[in-house]
């Protein structure tokens, strides 16, 4: 069992990821590739550059210090060549206008957990506790374990947040850890569920199965998209139920996340507006009928 | 006795004062006949007795259409008073404000009367005579001279009188104890002046009937009548009672009304007296008048908390006052709330619905840190502690039992810049430190060797601080008796002596600290950089921050990115707690050592942050020359990254004990304050059980701060918490809307 955590960042005071006040860790790596994902720079279990042209003074002191030619001065701005990048973090010192950050570092166990602890008051004045998200958590299955069993000895109320996109094992010694596990269902539509995300419905299920039977409790998380799964939520909800959840939210689609794809040099490839909250007000009524709790929002 | 220039400013004034009903010839007749009456008086308290009888009940104003009680006084350059922000102190003279009326005047002779005035009272301004006494050539200067790293004044801040007491005995139930007290003790003149000044009372109360009654406000005018000679029975008149005297004795904090009224407006309620609603424009109509009185900074009106005689009573009072605080959003009164663990819910519900339309009121005060922190701090008892009550910009007194003004002000990181720079002040080359208190930068051996040569030098102004303050008390004394104020203090009338003269219970002060935080965050940058990385010299970066960062620009960003107090962190909090402490704990043995029964720090803060920050140079936490300073016992803006539990975790380190009040401000947005409110109250309750002490909220958008700065005429109205005080936004000076804008709002 490893100690290190890849890390992304630590979230405190996260409300929308689990009952109560929070602390939410998010983890690095993903095997998914939703189109619409607000948090691209998890994708990759790679460190990643990322640079914020709004702040850019251009005064090219960040590729004057780049030994590894991963930035380039070209045409009086910075070029970027990611792959090139070994994460030295010279130009992000060298930067005095603050335009460059780095996503991902290794972390320990007990340094995360010594921080997630220094709000268990909070957790424990309104239900809450420490959230690991990604990413996928479970791609690092030993780190994840790790955190939750330390969680755990702290007395600190745990949940995860995942794509159940993993061995239905490592699920399953997860769900035995968590109190709550938050697993994504995009869609009901195996097809489109693997051309669109690259998810596989039969882990999805299995991963809500063996959640259920690992005894945690078990909220369905679906992501509202137009152009992907909006006209489908009462078969969404339909689906979770026969799989036996009895609590969902939905998460309406937003373009929060989109400007990050240009900090890491990729283009945002979903278009749609932003969903108001009151247009799934309806999902309320479909919930009651499936026997599923709905709430708007996390 | 040093030079200092008595046409200065002297108090923080944002809120602009109703101009004077009287001409500019009026004025200048009163104040002639005060003048007459102060030089040809000898004895303080026949003295003070006649000056008030010039005054009264001439400076009263017009009754206006919104008054449901009588009671709006003007002041004049020259006149009595308790504090700064109205009028000014004792036997008054504002020098600025006479040459204002001076200008207006038309007369040779008029003129020539001012300038005889005006040398008069140079030699008789309570103010100006403990300045000539205490100033210093460069250490000490006068409210608010920021050249200084330390600023002094005479005055009697934060008063709020024992008006239970005048409730529960009324006008003659008062005089009655006077009279008994001069029977026993006949030659006592401050006994006899407090009689007089029952008088001048009644003569007021019946001045204003008479002009109620002109108005055919028939109500108003009875209450009026019936205070002159009976105990107050009903709502209306205890307001009338508390109001009237609370003018005449100067007081401009009102204390906790809830306790004080409750009784007689559930009273009329029950009774059928009065309906809620009227209830409602009685407290309205009040807030109106508090509002008019624009102190900027005072103002306050206290509900909720430990040791209310009636709290039951009291919180039907309070939940109307906190709808009435939501509904109008004055910048005054200083609406606060103090709970603790009986408050009940839909009290801190109705909080909640007044913070979130953004009144920036209730700011919230925690009792079960606060009362066992005044019982130390200040060495009283429970019962005693739990008459604590905020005033001005925070600080802590007890109402109608201990002093509590804050006389002295520290800028502790202005003393820093001078301890590294040889003992200078880099912004105006003063010397601040003597001789023998500093060394050469190189000759530091360690961090610890330095950070306690930093501290010798803050002892001795502790220790000048305390000598200072209690001056302030000697000086006063020699000149006033406050005699309305004593009569409402334990022990005057039983001890048959004023206020200052050894009457007050509990003879205490405070002092305001400034800059601290940006002053350990400092001390943890030099720290990390030079004593454990070891990547600079001391005199590297000292010589950078004298170049105001100029050339050093990534210097001063690892300076910038160094552990910073707000995050949560042993290692910026643990210096910050400890400065903290070394003041706190030095300054409360020094007033205690000086005779005082306490004397603590408050780390409060108007816009003096912002002020003074434009005259202390560059320091070593990154901050720039001229720069805001960190507000209250808040991270500087930006500095705190880690999101609002983290900072809250940081703000709830500072022991509560060794203040008479720390402000913490934070910021919503209004849209995540209204998605979140129950987590947000979840979130202050736990920081309060954490040892929170208070917490005050600004709820505002993100982007509306700074729309407000280019389109000011479109934001009229937009409240705003500075610190310790609200204000109207785009009425503040430019560098002090920026520190506001720089503080972190959560969304």
């Amino acid at each position: 069992m490893t100690d290190f955590v890849n890390l992304m960042e630590i979230e405190r005071f996260a409300l929308h990821d689990g009952p109560g006040i929070r602390t939410t860790v998010f983890l690095k790596g993903c095997p998914l590739k939703c189109p619409w994902c607000a948090n691209p720079e998890s994708q990759t279990g790679k460190k990643l550059l990322m640079y914020f042209a709004n702040k850019c003074a251009l005064c090219g002191a960040c590729a004057s210090v780049c030994a590894t030619g991963a930035i380039t001065w070209v045409g009086g701005k910075p070029s970027h060549k990611r792959e090139l990048c070994v994460g030295c973090e010279k130009c992000r010192e060298a930067c005095l206008s603050g335009a460059i950050a780095f996503s991902g570092r290794a972390a320990t166990v007990g340094e995360i957990i010594a921080e997630v602890l220094r709000d268990k008051d909070y957790y424990d004045a309104t239900g809450g506790g420490m959230t690991v998200s990604g990413g996928e958590p479970l791609a690092q299955f030993e780190a994840l374990c790790a955190l939750l069993k330390a969680a755990k000895s702290e007395g600190i109320s745990t949940a995860v947040e995942t794509t159940a996109q993993a061995p239905e094992q490592h699920v399953s010694a997860v769900a035995k850890l968590a109190d709550v596990m938050l697993i994504d269902i995009k869609h009901s539509d195996p097809d489109k569920l693997a051309r669109v995300t690259g998810a596989d419905i039969g882990a999805l299920r299995a991963g809500l199965r063996a959640s259920m039977s690992a005894g945690a409790r078990v909220v369905g998380r679906i992501p509202v998209i137009p152009g992907f799964n909006a006209d489908s939520v009462e078969e969404i909800l339909a689906f979770a139920a026969r799989e036996g959840v009895r609590e969902c939210h939905l998460l309406p689609y937003h373009t929060l996340g989109a400007g990050k794809y240009a900090q890491i040099g990729r283009t945002y490839g979903w278009s749609g507006s932003p969903l108001d909250k009151n247009s799934l007000s309806g999902a309320a009524e479909i919930g009651k009928r499936l026997g599923i709790k709905i709430k708007i929002g996390g | 006795m040093v030079k200092f220039d008595i046409n200065g400013v002297q108090n923080v004034e944002i809120s602009k004062k109703l101009p004077s009903q009287k001409t500019p010839e009026e004025q200048l007749a009163i104040m002639k006949e005060y003048t007459r009456v102060h030089a040809s008086e000898t004895s303080r308290d026949a003295r003070e007795l006649a000056c008030l009888n010039v005054l009264y009940p001439r400076l009263f104003r017009d009754i206006e259409e919104t008054d449901l009680i009588a009671g709006r006084i003007d002041f004049l350059p020259i006149g009595f008073g308790c504090v700064t922000s109205l009028g000014g102190v004792g036997h008054y003279c504002v020098f600025r404000d006479l040459l204002k009326l001076r200008d207006r005047l038309r007369t040779d002779e008029e003129r020539r009367d001012i300038d005889a005035m005006y040398e008069y009272w140079k030699d008789h301004d309570v103010k100006t005579l403990y300045c000539r006494d205490t100033l210093t050539e460069n250490t000490i200067g006068r409210f608010i001279d920021t050249h200084y790293p330390m600023i002094a004044t005479a005055r009697l801040s934060g008063m709020m009188l024992d008006y239970d007491k005048l409730i529960a005995l009324g006008i003659p139930g008062l005089r009655a104890e006077l009279s008994d007290k001069l029977r026993e003790n006949a030659g006592n003149e401050f006994i006899a002046a407090g009689i007089g000044c029952l008088d001048l009372f009644t003569g007021c109360a019946r001045r204003l009937a008479d002009m109620a009654r002109a108005k055919n406000r028939v109500r108003m005018a009875e209450g009026l009548e019936s205070i002159c000679s009976e105990k107050p029975a009903h709502f209306h008149e205890a307001m009338q009672l508390f109001w009237l005297y609370a003018l005449l004795a100067g007081c401009i904090n009102y204390g906790r009304l809830d306790d004080l009224l409750g009784l007689y407006l559930a009273r009329d309620i029950e009774d059928g007296v009065l309906t809620e609603g009227e209830a409602y424009d009685y407290i309205k109509s009040l807030w109106i008048m508090i509002e008019n009185r624009r102190t900027t900074v005072n103002g306050r009106v206290i509900v909720g908390g430990k040791g209310r005689k009636h709290p039951e009573e009291a919180d039907v009072f309070a939940r109307i006052a906190l709808k009435v605080a939501k509904d109008v959003r004055f910048v005054e009164p200083q609406f606060t709330l103090r709970v603790d663990n009986d408050t009940p819910e839909d009290i801190w519900n109705l909080a909640m619905d007044a913070l979130g339309a953004g009144a920036t009121y209730p700011t919230i005060y925690n009792d079960e840190v606060n009362v066992p922190a005044v019982q130390f701090g200040m060495r009283v008892g429970r019962a005693a502690a739990e008459r604590y009550v905020p005033f001005g910009c925070t600080e802590f007194v007890l109402y109608g039992q201990s002093t509590g003004t804050p006389n002295i002000c520290i800028n502790a990181l202005k003393i820093m810049t001078g301890f590294l720079n040889g003992g200078v002040d880099p912004v105006d080359g003063k010397r601040i430190c003597e001789a023998g208190e500093v060394k050469k930068l190189s000759e530091y051996g360690s961090f610890a060797e330095l950070y306690d040569g930093y501290k010798r030098v803050l002892d001795r102004y502790i220790a000048l601080s305390a000598q200072a303050q209690a001056h302030s008390y000697e000086v006063m004394n020699s000149q006033v008796s406050f005699l309305f104020a004593s009569l409402l203090m334990d022990d005057c009338i039983s001890r048959g002596r004023a206020l200052l003269d050894g009457g007050v219970r509990y003879l205490g002060g405070t002092n305001e600290l400034y800059g601290t935080i940006n002053a350990s965050d400092a001390f943890e940058a030099i720290r990390e950089l030079v004593f454990e990385k070891k990547k600079y010299t001391l005199e590297q970066l000292e010589a950078a921050a004298l170049r105001n960062f100029e050339g050093f620009e990534r210097l001063r960003k690892e300076l910038w990115e160094c552990d910073k107090y707000g995050n949560d962190l042993d290692t910026a909090d643990g210096l910050a707690v400890d400065l903290y402490e070394h003041l706190a704990k030095g300054v409360r043995d020094a007033g205690i050592a000086a005779g005082m029964r306490y004397y603590l720090v408050v780390i409060s803060n108007n816009q003096l942050n912002t002020e003074w920050g434009r005259q202390t140079g560059a320091s070593l936490d990154g901050r720039q020359t001229g720069m805001y300073m960190n507000p209250a016992n808040n991270p500087q803006g930006g500095a705190n990254k880690r999101g609002p539990t983290a900072m809250l975790n940081s703000l709830a380190k500072i022991d509560a004990r060794y203040h008479a009040g720390s402000v913490q401000n934070i910021k919503f947005s209004p849209t995540f304050f209204a998605e979140n409110r129950d987590m947000i109250k979840a979130l202050f309750r736990t920081y309060f059980a954490k040892g929170g002490s208070h917490i005050m909220v600004t709820v505002v958008g993100r982007g509306v701060l700074e729309d407000a700065v280019k389109h000011p005429e479109n934001y009229p109205d937009l409240i705003v918490r500075v610190s310790g005080f609200s204000a109207v936004f785009v009425n503040l000076d430019a560098d002090i809307q920026q520190e506001l804008i720089s503080r972190v709002l959560y969304d």
